[in-house]
């Protein structure tokens, strides 16, 4: 689209090596996505969004900004939307996700840090992804030291917040977020000059919890016998998630969700007589669905995902009942500490959730994959499997980077997984 | 000569839409994808359509004033064993 | 006669099993050559040159070249393979360490089916390749260095990396330390290497060897002292994926 050229041109952008990924991204997704069978209809939204990734939503954020708006870049699930979209904000993820922002980000990191943070710099600092030419601010957390490190390179170019995530939870800790709630509604008031009111913000909890409501919905359907959905589709939107506008996209999924009932009602799936995996570990950013895709030509499907592509980002609503400014910071606060990543200790509550969504969803088999050098799910990787196994749940763990040249020795281990399923 | 993909291509995606829309409220088929770069250096998105429907496509697109850049012939593969990911 | 046979495409050496009614099972071990592809054929030409028609034959195809063998009725992972071919020939419950040419497993079999396994495929250490790099290196063959590393005292190779662990072993060849030290040393750094990877997993009394140096008594000895438990040399350990494959092809048939 000629459009989209332009577009990227203006956004300061480095269109011949964007190009390159232009030339890949096609026939990765005719791969992975073009050739599944019997894929719900109501995929067309999330279809269009992916074709024109870098161009549709941007060009969206373009217009917001040509009147004055202001864009968020997030990272992490543990950022809260609503106190950005309260303040008339947009907030949106950034790209992290393929090998292809990797070696930009090596010129920045040392090579063994883990490939989610190589490709957030590389992406950025090879300007190879519009959606860091649309931010305002950047908005960074400390769930990770080589997260911390990284925003300290990252934010020498752009305005950048850095949220201090607690890494216990005790009840100091839920206090001392919703502080870090209320520093981020300070920055968040002046870059926009608008205030963030008990009104506006009552509004936007409520607007994010349907978002967060919407996806519930879909995870549930995917706990059917018959399985209405692929992993690798339901991936997709989970990704799409963190870019989208949260009204649209909770119609979309809504809509998408209708079709998937009447799937279930009439016994049609897309996974007949596979087995069935919860996979649990590190985020799967756009367009990072090699697991998926493995695993689903493997004669597995996957039905859930314990990740912040995953259940991490939508169980547990904020509760409405706030009526104060200073409530409703605090209700916000408290789901978000909900959420359990591997930087707190102990996090054993994450073990409870694996424990919980396989039995809900019914897996054969769950599939734990971390990537490459991050240490804390890494470490984790062995108390969960301990836990699995006590509950006499079947597990492989799995260590993965963004490059394809691992992709069949993950598929012999992934493939001895499902025939011991079997 | 035949090929094993036949695209759409638009010059943004609100035509793209358009003539979404269209084909399937004719219950005919239509896949929204990326515009293969074999095709177009300008990415976005595209619509596949079947080879017999072409014709009739073009028509449609006549008889409805929808948009279009043009439509091509490719012959590339969907393999989802290839496990290349970009 | 029916025939069911297992067809083992391993980095280094090709095995094939067959299997008949009422005889013993016959195992053939060829090079895998540099294509995998080139083998099947000639695995196949050896078979029909022995019974003429294979097509009624079931045939399952296992190890890292599986897919190459295009004339297999099915294809199945070396882990449920080596599982079930090792469990058969030692005839219990056990745990089996695979050292092959170039990755290391671990298969847990309870049962008589494999319930869990570990991989290392990303490192030659504590492979067959490290072994021949090792021997390649000190001039020998891979049957000297065993027994030379019998008469030896070990000298510490810390490398973790094969090709720094060479470049170590140059050094200590420079300081005129001696052959059988050497052979010992890098015989029981690989042996360390198995112990490392299976340590984190469970591992049952009874622990075998298969894969190239599964008959290797010496090998299994130095093992059983890193891990200890009791490891079994098994003398056709090296045909456990393709006796694994033919039983299953049975299975499958049956």
């Amino acid at each position: 689209m000629a459009d989209n050229q332009q577009m990227w041109k203006e956004l300061g952008m480095n269109l011949e090596m964007h190009d390159m990924l232009c030339e890949v991204l096609p026939g990765a997704i005719g791969d992975v996505f073009m050739s599944q069978e019997n894929r719900p209809a109501a995929m067309d939204y999330f279809d269009m969004v992916l074709a024109d990734v870098h161009g549709l939503r941007p060009s969206e954020l373009v217009e917001f900004r040509k009147n004055g708006g202001k864009v968020f870049g997030t990272f992490c699930a543990y950022v809260p939307d609503e106190v950005i979209f309260a303040a008339g904000g947009i907030a949106t993820g950034l790209c992290a996700g393929s090998q292809f922002w990797v070696p930009g980000g090596e010129r920045y990191l040392p090579a063994n840090t883990c490939p989610l943070i190589k490709a957030m710099l590389g992406a950025r600092f090879d300007k190879t992804c519009p959606f860091y030419r649309l931010a305002d601010v950047y908005i960074g957390e400390t769930t990770c030291d080589g997260k911390k490190k990284a925003y300290e390179i990252l934010g020498t170019d752009v305005p950048l917040h850095v949220m201090d995530l607690p890494q216990m939870k005790r009840d100091k800790d839920y206090l001392k977020w919703a502080d870090e709630i209320k520093e981020l509604i300070a920055v968040v008031e002046k870059t926009t000059g608008n205030k963030v009111t008990a009104e506006n913000l009552a509004e936007n909890i409520k607007k994010i919890n349907v978002k967060r409501k919407a996806l519930e919905r879909l995870y549930s359907l995917r706990r059917n016998a018959c399985v209405p959905i692929s992993g690798t589709d339901t991936l997709l939107i989970s990704q799409i998630a963190y870019y989208d506008d949260p009204e649209r996209f909770a119609t979309m999924v809504n809509k998408l969700c209708d079709e998937l009932e009447q799937r279930v009602k009439d016994g049609v799936s897309v996974a007949e007589g596979k087995k069935r995996i919860l996979i649990t570990g590190t985020p799967m950013a756009i367009p990072n669905w090699k697991l998926h895709n493995l695993i689903e030509t493997s004669g597995g499907v996957v039905v859930c995902e314990e990740t912040c592509t995953g259940t991490r980002y939508f169980e547990n609503q904020v509760d409405e009942s706030g009526t104060t400014l200073d409530e409703m910071v605090q209700n916000i606060a408290n789901r978000y500490m909900g959420i359990n990543c591997a930087c707190f200790t102990p996090n054993t509550a994450r073990a409870d959730d694996v424990i919980r969504l396989a039995k809900d969803s019914k897996a054969d088999g769950v599939i734990d994959v971390n990537l490459m050098f991050c240490q804390t799910y890494d470490i984790e990787g062995r108390s969960l499997e301990e836990r699995c196994k006590a509950e006499g749940i079947p597990f492989l763990g799995l260590e993965t980077d963004y490059t394809d040249n691992d992709a069949q020795q993950l598929k012999t281990r992934i493939g001895a997984f499902i025939e011991m399923l079997g | 000569m035949e090929y094993i993909h036949y695209y759409v291509l638009f010059q943004n995606h609100t035509d793209a839409t358009a003539m979404y829309r269209s084909l399937k409220s004719k219950d005919m088929y239509a896949q929204i994808s990326p515009t293969p770069r074999e095709l177009s250096v300008c990415c976005g998105v595209s619509l596949l359509v079947k080879g017999e429907d072409v014709e009739e496509i073009k028509r449609i697109a006549e008889e409805e004033k929808l948009a279009y850049l043009e439509i091509s012939g490719l012959n590339n593969t969907f393999d989802n064993t290839r496990h290349r990911y970009g | 006669m029916k025939k069911y046979i297992g067809i083992d495409i391993g980095s280094t050496a090709s095995k094939v099993c067959i299997l008949e009614e009422g005889k013993d099972p016959v195992f053939e071990v060829l090079p895998t050559g540099w294509n995998s592809k080139i083998t099947a054929g000639i695995i196949k030409e050896n078979l029909e040159k022995r019974f003429g028609d294979i097509s009624d034959a079931e045939i399952v195809a296992t190890g890292y070249g599986r897919i190459s063998v295009e004339y297999a009725d099915k294809v199945i992972t070396e882990i449920s393979c080596h599982g079930r071919g090792g469990y058969e020939m030692k005839g219990e419950d056990c745990t089996i360490i695979d050292i092959g040419g170039q990755d290391t497993k671990y298969i847990n079999v309870v049962n008589g089916k494999p319930v869990d396994f570990l991989m290392n495929d990303k490192c030659a250490a504590g492979t067959g390749k490290f072994i021949e790099v090792m021997a390649n290196r000190l001039g020998l063959t891979i049957e000297e260095l065993f027994e030379l590393a019998k008469i030896g005292k070990p000298i510490a190779i810390s490398s973790l990396c094969t090709v720094f662990a060479e470049s170590e072993v140059i050094n200590y060849m420079g300081e005129g330390r001696s052959r059988e030290d050497l052979a010992a040393g890098v015989i029981d750094s690989v042996a360390l290497k198995v112990a490392t990877l299976v340590q984190r997993k469970e591992l049952q009394d009874t622990v075998i060897v298969t894969g190239g140096f599964s008959d290797n008594e010496f090998f299994a000895g130095l093992l059983s002292k890193k891990i200890n438990r009791n490891v079994s040399a098994m003398p056709n350990g090296r045909y456990a994926g393709a006796y694994g494959a033919a039983l299953l092809a049975k299975e499958k048939a049956d």
